[in-house]
């Protein structure tokens, strides 16, 4: 119950973040943060696979209906949601695992490896889908570097402030 | 049993996250103009290829078909092209003042008692009322009412029709009318008994009228005997038309008609 509320907040919160202020950062037309990705990042290890998929597409399908960007996000979320549990098992130990909350001081640099897998694969998704072609591939790939080096250091001032 | 259980909670995570990633798909491709319209254009170009490769196959089954058909057109042009030429060899010359229309048979009646033909042709083209219509092999009849696009024809095996003709040869006049049994046959009548008439003799038209020009060949003496206490001949002609199998025809328009017309009624005829 005190994750719920807590969870809560950090919803609401991103979602905000992103729609009123990310989402007009817009830097020399590469540098597009989206931060709102950081609430599926830091969801407990062990949530159920299937509730992961939907939180993952309420929340692009949310974003969206901020930012007239019609299932892009949704896309996007849903993709890096079903893929977490995968990512996990590649990047982090069993002893991690067993582990409550995916956190830094808990898994150490796994835990880095785990949050830029999991951006660059959210940024790759929604900058390709926003292009709609591979005749955009070298600037899609690097907005989503850039963008992705933007949101990985915005995720750890999150972190920080969390404590 | 749990092993069942847990693959099948596998693939329901699977499924899950398929069909909402369909669902946003969707959206991506009927919400935002990009997208829809690169989609639109990868969907058209994948039916184009799809109904290229469908046709490849299809066409083959379509060849015997196709091959009849072009058959049957090859055979139909060989014998329109002999019949043009025929038709310059024909007594059909074109005079001055003349002037000829093609035009396609969409009706034609052969055993009614009032028969008539419905052509392709109408006062859209210059088709009036009177005018000669003729096949390569001869007459056929005369335009009894026009429309636009259409014009009802006449033709000589309808008991109203009466045409001006003349024997070739003695030139000896007289008018042929329908016997109204056999699309084959006509009768030709006003033929005085004195004349000497044989089987064989080619029947044409007079000319003496507006409607067709002089010599157009109307049919071939079947057989002629002199009829007892009257003054004629009773003519059995064949026809050169062959009516139930018409199909295409030529009108002749007399360009001066009016102008004939005229001169005649000036005469009280």
């Amino acid at each position: 119950m005190k994750y719920t509320v807590e969870f809560l907040f950090w919803f609401v919160g991103l979602v905000l973040f992103q729609i009123l202020l990310l989402n007009n950062v817009q830097i020399a037309g590469v540098i597009n943060p989206f931060l709102y990705i950081y609430f599926i990042i830091a969801l407990p290890i062990h949530t159920n696979r299937i509730s992961l998929i939907f939180i993952g597409f309420a929340l692009g399908l949310l974003v969206d209906a901020f930012s007239n960007t019609w299932g892009i996000h949704a896309m996007g979320s849903t993709l890096v949601a079903f893929l977490r549990p995968y990512i996990f098992r590649i990047v982090a130990t069993q002893e991690e695992l067993d582990k409550v909350m995916p956190r830094f001081r808990t898994m150490g640099v796994n835990y880095v490896k785990y949050i830029i897998s999991m951006v660059l694969i959210h940024h790759f998704s929604l900058f390709l889908l926003e292009a709609f072609s591979f005749d955009y591939f070298w600037i899609v790939l690097l907005k989503t570097l850039v963008s992705s080096v933007i949101t990985i250091l915005l995720v750890f001032t999150l972190e920080k402030v969390r404590k | 049993m749990n092993k069942i259980l847990e693959f099948f909670y596998k693939y329901l995570t699977v499924v899950i996250f398929l069909v909402l990633e369909i669902l946003a798909f969707l959206l991506v491709v009927n919400k935002n103009d990009l997208q829809r319209s690169v989609a639109f254009r990868c969907a058209t170009a994948f039916s184009a290829w799809t109904y290229e490769i469908t046709n490849s196959v299809t066409d083959y089954f379509g060849l015997a078909e196709a091959n009849k058909y072009l058959a049957e057109e090859n055979a139909r042009l060989y014998k329109e092209l002999a019949d043009y030429k025929s038709l310059a060899k024909d007594s059909v010359v074109a005079q001055g003042g003349e002037n000829y229309l093609s035009a396609r048979v969409v009706y034609n009646s052969v055993y009614d008692l009032q028969n008539y033909i419905i052509i392709d042709k109408g006062s859209v083209h210059g088709v009036e009322e009177d005018m000669g219509v003729f096949a390569p092999q001869g007459v056929v009849g005369v335009v009894q009412r026009v429309s636009k696009n259409y014009a009802v024809v006449l033709p000589i095996i309808n008991l109203e029709q009466v045409i001006s003709a003349k024997i070739k040869g003695n030139n000896q006049l007289g008018s042929i009318k329908w016997n109204g049994k056999s699309p084959l046959k006509a009768k030709l009548y006003e033929i005085p008994s004195h004349v000497n008439v044989v089987a064989g003799d080619t029947i044409v038209t007079s000319g003496f009228s507006a409607i067709f020009p002089e010599g157009v060949m109307i049919g071939i003496v079947d057989k002629a005997a002199h009829v007892e206490n009257t003054m004629y001949c009773d003519v059995d002609v064949n026809l050169a038309v062959d009516f139930q199998s018409l199909s295409y025809v030529t009108v002749s328009v007399f360009e001066n008609k009016n102008e004939l017309l005229n001169l005649q009624k000036s005469l009280g005829k």
